[in-house]
């Protein structure tokens, strides 16, 4: 996924769970995304259990787009 | 009570959000303000137009310019990484603002739209030279420029809940920006510039007898974090 996808990636939702996007960091090219009590999510295509979903941090955090971060899990 | 009847429009968009922005409409973002004066009927809308869904809830940092989007709720300001690293002004008075279920639910933008001169994000916003981005009737974000460089921040208050006097402060060499419940205290701001003591320059603050006391009180508080 390229960093102006993700900068604008609306909320991603299924029958359990909402993912979306809190923060963007255009200068750093880092982004936040906030996890809404789930269970599961689907995006792109694929379905995610449990928290953390560790795929999607894979999809969404590339190494050149630096770590993702659950905006509840920060300190 | 129970509102009065209201048509709710739910705006999927700015565009949408502007359509639906009748004569008799209201804006609806976290209704923490709203929502109470509906159900006092001191507020009868013809319309609720609520803009919790137009894409306007997230925090941006675009070419070091911190860009809120009027959505944005005041928890998420708090633990904003970007707002911490490079605002830590506004998450510090972020935590302050009511309590954290209506943090949970209740906007910056709404906050600033709303204007209650107690509330204490505007006038961080203020000492930090924030701009509000408008579309039409619409706050769509506040902007927020770089600290000066070198700059040292710095916020008191006095009260519970609401206070009753706050200080938000922002210092840099050759700059100074002081703003208290009420507005900005030019006359601090200059003191600060001519050399003058924090404290001295904090005397400086307007109002009259106790309410003097209490932004002098804040105001040297504030300057002391610098």
């Amino acid at each position: 996924m390229r960093w102006a996808e993700i900068r604008e990636l609306g909320p991603i939702r299924d029958a359990h769970g909402l993912i979306v996007l809190e923060e963007a960091d255009d200068d750093a090219q880092t982004a936040t995304f906030r996890v809404y009590g789930r269970r599961s999510v689907t995006f792109d295509g694929r379905r995610f259990d449990g928290d953390p979903p560790p795929a999607l941090r894979r999809a969404l955090a590339p190494r050149q787009f630096g770590r993702f971060v659950a905006a509840g899990r920060q300190p | 009570m129970k509102p009065a009847p209201f048509e709710y429009v739910k705006a999927g968009s700015v565009e949408e959000a502007l359509q639906a922005l009748t004569e008799d409409a209201v804006i609806l973002a976290g209704g923490q303000s709203l929502i109470p004066q509906l159900n006092a009927r001191e507020r009868r809308p013809g319309r609720l137009v609520d803009i919790n869904h137009a894409g306007l809830g997230v925090i941006r940092r675009t070419d070091g310019v911190l860009r809120i989007g009027a959505t944005v709720h005041q928890a998420a300001l708090e633990r904003s990484r970007i707002v911490k690293e490079h605002w830590p002004l506004l998450a510090e008075v972020a935590r302050r603002v009511g309590h954290v279920a209506t943090r949970t639910r209740g906007t910056v933008g709404g906050t600033v739209m709303h204007a209650d001169p107690r509330a204490q994000l505007p006038i961080a916003l203020l000492a930090l030279d924030a701009e509000l981005v408008m579309q039409g009737p619409l706050l769509v974000e506040l902007a927020v420029p770089p600290l000066p460089e070198g700059a040292r921040t710095g916020y008191a208050e006095h009260g519970r809940g609401w206070p009753e006097a706050a200080a938000a402060v922002v210092r840099a060499p050759g700059y100074a920006r002081v703003v208290v419940t009420g507005g900005r205290a030019r006359e601090v701001e200059h003191a600060l510039l001519d050399g003058a003591s924090p404290r001295e320059a904090a005397e400086l603050v307007g109002g009259e007898g106790h309410r003097h006391a209490l932004l002098a009180d804040v105001t040297r508080r504030a300057l002391a974090q610098c």
